[in-house]
């Protein structure tokens, strides 16, 4: 263990002199109709990334489950001088890549490109008509709709998203993340093509739309892609803040039978907002717990000692507002039940006892290892980018990571799991025979 | 469209200027190890990677799912490093470690700070001859891979949809089992069989180490020589050509399982790069797959999701990069109001226009356009690097194969994709698969 805590001391001591060089050096400014763009130049190779996120997720749905995705998904069904057909040859004939998600919080466009002027100009133009001039032509409606009943099926038939929605929807009764990002089908098959260009004009505007850009481009191109890429949105307004969650006030278990040789368990509760205060003591905490690979508490209890399980994991997914935190595992039928006092047990030791002084410095070890990895090449830079810009984290978080991990002590971690997290208030989601 | 044909152009021009920061340099220790090394040296990390010669396409019948087992139990301790010592070091080290296991190969990695590196490379050597391989631990770790299974294969209806559609495709081609193996081959492993297993086929002139990242070729070696220069060379088993049987018709399966969506499967038996007499019909094949399925303006989803709405999901797939012979797969999902049947009489049509019609030119520099752009992405991800590299190693090939990749594609033909078409995509070579939900007609 010596050997542990000099490698540790040696980092940090490595990490924090006053001179040290940002990790990232993150050019940051804001369009003239008002959308946030953070940039990072790599040159070593001939492509850009271009991440547009709009704060337009499902919390957005509303009283119309499911216009987000549908909207989102419906951006490259046409503009006002392409059909859907145009538009994908348009990127396939210079090799670039679009793609279009939706979240609970964000919205996505992302694009990733070469370098090269003579491809990269005709993308981003195409680029460009998507982001601001869709057209959500009926015929394109009708074919996408068909598209998500089909997605509700494919959900349906897999238990593990069959578990998702059901704990969602306990945990967020009456809330913006209570219904799937992909609505319910008879939502879907209410909206009309003017409900979407009414969520699209509201929420796809320069002050709700958050740009991240990474690859081999000089800060005044990307200045002037950036213009190009958003400068036709109306300015609009940032989407509201959400509410805050309030915290679940005693246990519940829910069944749902399902033809599976395995059961699928999601047991969780409210977890924390991506700007939370005690984020660094819990996050370590969990790392411990039931995330780090192969070697987690939960990793050797469930899976290593007793064989429960193939996959066992706990998580914070921190959101806008308070995201969940979850233990997910899938176990055959009959060791459900023993697997699931397994996984609460380490819980309860786990808050009610924390780690010890030697797996913290471990975990810390490991993390501030870890980190590194992370911003190793541009797909990992511009997830980074789009985290920090989209929620609004401070511009050196990435400078700033690594003391704040190494600050995190064993009283603050323990105070920080005991305050958030309810073991005896858990809701449990099984999904099986 | 002279404008595409200048991309194309320019794009060739550019590569070269970025080959130099990719450099491979291989080596070989005198006990038969290959070590290859990929520079990389645009962030301080990197991936290690040690693909051995044997995977699911080894194994004979009765003990199918021993290389994955066995993979399984390289994380359950060796001699020097006690049960789960070696997943914590390289933990507490700040890397990140795992494995997989394929048809033909099984393989570990490690990705880590580039000084962490000799951690790594030991770790590796000591598991290549001083496995513990216990009974106890075995008997836990066939759980979990039971649970795996049942993850992976049997609540998943597609996996199983897929599963009977391999094993009809392929007969005497070993290609035949699955990769984590038939439920009742997995019970009746033992310990004993896996350190057969282990002794049989974990040997240095059977490995080849692949290292991807901010390194030094020379100091690679050097590592690579103090850790698994001691190790002997050891004699490893001959495996049988078991070349399949010439297919008699199609063959067609049906799965009834309790599933929510319609799914069809389409493949035709064909060559791989390994096992093609014509060079050029590998490359042929990756070509007419990305015809149809390379990208969202492609043939299948202009005309199969977006043109005539039959399906709402549709891909096309073909692996090159196999020992033994290949396939060549159709998948799709019908939309809601249509059926099976009518997606396979449209896939069937789509073949035909490629036995029929030779491709334009426009459509054609826009289908390299795509493979010429796709392998330059892949160069920002050093983990695709590295497996680009083991996967043509592990099968006998050599890494340079995959760096004369775009130049064997910009040379395909019009005619040549005509032809493969012509040979290959005949109803002797096809098998079909359908998944019908349960309980629905």
């Amino acid at each position: 263990m010596r050997n542990t805590i000099y490698s540790l001391g040696f980092l940090i001591m490595i990490t924090t002199p006053a001179f040290a060089k940002p990790v990232l050096n993150i050019e940051h400014w804001t369009t003239a109709n008002g959308a946030r763009i953070l940039f990072v130049a790599t040159h070593q190779l001939p492509m850009i990334d271009i991440e547009v996120a709009f704060n337009a997720g499902s919390a957005r749905d509303a009283e119309y489950p499911g216009v987000a995705q549908f909207t989102n998904a419906m951006l490259e069904e046409g503009t006002k001088t392409l059909s859907a057909d145009q538009i994908a040859a348009n990127f396939a004939t210079v090799g670039a890549q679009f793609d279009a998600t939706a979240g609970r919080d964000m919205a996505v466009l992302h694009l990733r490109t070469l370098s090269d002027p003579k491809l990269l100009q005709p993308a981003l133009v195409n680029f460009a008509a998507v982001i601001t001039e869709p057209t959500f032509p009926e015929a394109g409606f009708k074919r996408v709709q068909k598209q998500i009943l089909s997605a509700f099926a494919a959900e349906k038939q897999h238990p593990s998203s069959v578990a998702k929605n059901a704990f969602f929807k306990a945990l967020y009764k009456g809330q913006p993340y209570e219904h799937p990002v992909l609505g319910t089908p008879k939502s879907v098959k209410s909206l009309t093509s003017a409900a979407l260009q009414q969520f699209y004009r509201k929420y796809y505007v320069a002050k709700n739309a958050n740009i991240s850009i990474v690859g081999d481009l000089s800060l005044a191109q990307a200045k002037k892609i950036a213009e190009k890429l958003v400068g036709k949105l109306a300015s609009g307004e940032a989407a509201a803040p959400l509410a805050a969650i309030p915290a679940v006030t005693k246990k519940q278990s829910k069944q749902i039978k399902f033809p599976a040789e395995q059961a699928n368990i999601i047991i969780g509760q409210v977890g924390v907002a991506r700007d939370n205060p005690d984020l660094f003591p819990l996050f370590v905490g969990n790392y411990i717990l039931g995330e780090s690979p192969l070697t987690s508490e939960l990793f050797q209890e469930v899976r290593n000692k007793r064989g429960y399980a193939y996959s066992v994991s706990s998580v914070f997914l921190p959101l806008q507002t308070q995201g969940p935190f979850v233990i997910v595992l899938q176990t055959r039928t009959d060791a459900a039940n023993k697997a699931i006092a397994v996984a609460k047990k380490t819980l309860v030791t786990f808050v009610e006892q924390g780690p010890s002084a030697q797996q913290l410095a471990a975990a810390k070890q490991s993390l501030l290892g870890h980190f590194p990895l992370g911003i190793a090449n541009n797909a990992q830079i511009l997830e980074q980018l789009n985290l920090i810009g989209f929620y609004k984290l401070p511009l050196d978080y990435l400078d700033t990571y690594r003391d704040k991990v190494s600050a995190v002590t064993l009283p603050q971690l323990k105070a920080a799991w005991q305050h958030y997290i309810q073991p005896d208030k858990m809701i449990t989601v099984i999904v099986g025979k | 469209m002279r404008f595409i044909t200048l991309c194309i152009l320019t794009l060739s021009l550019l590569t070269p200027a970025y080959a130099n920061m990719s450099k491979v340099t291989e080596f070989t220790l005198p006990n038969g190890l290959k070590i290859i090394v990929k520079e990389d040296h645009r962030a301080p990390v990197v991936i290690s990677e040690l693909w051995y010669k044997v995977g699911a396409s080894y194994e004979p019948d009765g003990i199918s799912g021993i290389s994955h087992a066995l993979e399984h139990m390289m994380f359950r301790g060796t001699k020097k490093y006690g049960p789960g010592v070696l997943k914590k070091i390289i933990a507490d080290n700040g890397g990140d470690i795992n494995a997989f296991t394929d048809y033909d190969c099984t393989g570990y990695y490690e990705l880590l700070d580039v000084a962490k590196l000799p951690l790594a490379l030991e770790l590796e050597a000591d598991r290549m001859h001083g496995l513990l391989l216990d009974t106890k631990a075995f008997s836990k770790e066939k759980q979990v891979i039971l649970e795996e299974l049942r993850m992976r294969v049997l609540d998943n209806p597609q996996a199983r949809t897929y599963e009977r559609f391999m094993a009809a495709a392929f007969i005497a081609n070993p290609y035949h089992r699955p990769v984590i193996g038939w439920p009742s081959d997995i019970e009746n492993l033992t310990a004993q069989d896996l350190r057969k297993w282990y002794e049989d086929w974990y040997a240095p002139n059977n490995a080849i180490l692949v290292v991807v990242g901010d390194v030094k070729p020379q100091h690679v070696y050097q590592l690579a020589q103090k850790y698994f220069a001691p190790l002997p060379e050891r004699a490893v088993p001959q495996l049988k050509p078991q070349p399949d049987l010439s297919p008699l018709g199609k063959r067609t399966v049906e799965v009834n399982v309790p599933a929510k969506l319609p799914w069809l499967l389409m493949g035709y038996n064909v060559p791989s790069l390994k096992s093609a007499k014509n060079e050029w019909e590998p490359y042929a094949l990756e070509m007419a797959a990305a015809i149809l399925d390379g990208s969202d303006s492609a043939r299948f989803t202009r005309d199969l999701v977006r043109g005539q709405q039959l399906a709402v999901q549709v891909g096309a797939s073909y692996d090159l990069y196999a020992r033994l012979d290949s396939l060549f797969v159709l998948d799709g999902t019908p939309a809601p109001g249509h059926n099976v049947q009518q997606l396979q009489t449209a896939f069937t049509k789509e073949i035909k226009v490629l036995q029929t019609t030779l491709i334009s030119k426009q459509e054609l520099e826009q289908v390299k356009a795509g493979f010429i752009a796709d392998k330059i992405y892949a160069k920002d991800s050093i983990a695709e690097e590295a497996s680009e590299i083991g996967s043509l190693e592990s099968i006998g090939l050599s890494w340079r194969i995959g760096e004369q990749y775009e130049e064997r594609i910009k040379a395909v033909t019009p005619a040549q994709i005509r032809k493969v078409a012509q040979k290959y995509f005949t109803p002797d070579h096809l098998t079909v698969a359908t998944l019908k939900p349960e309980g629905k007609s």
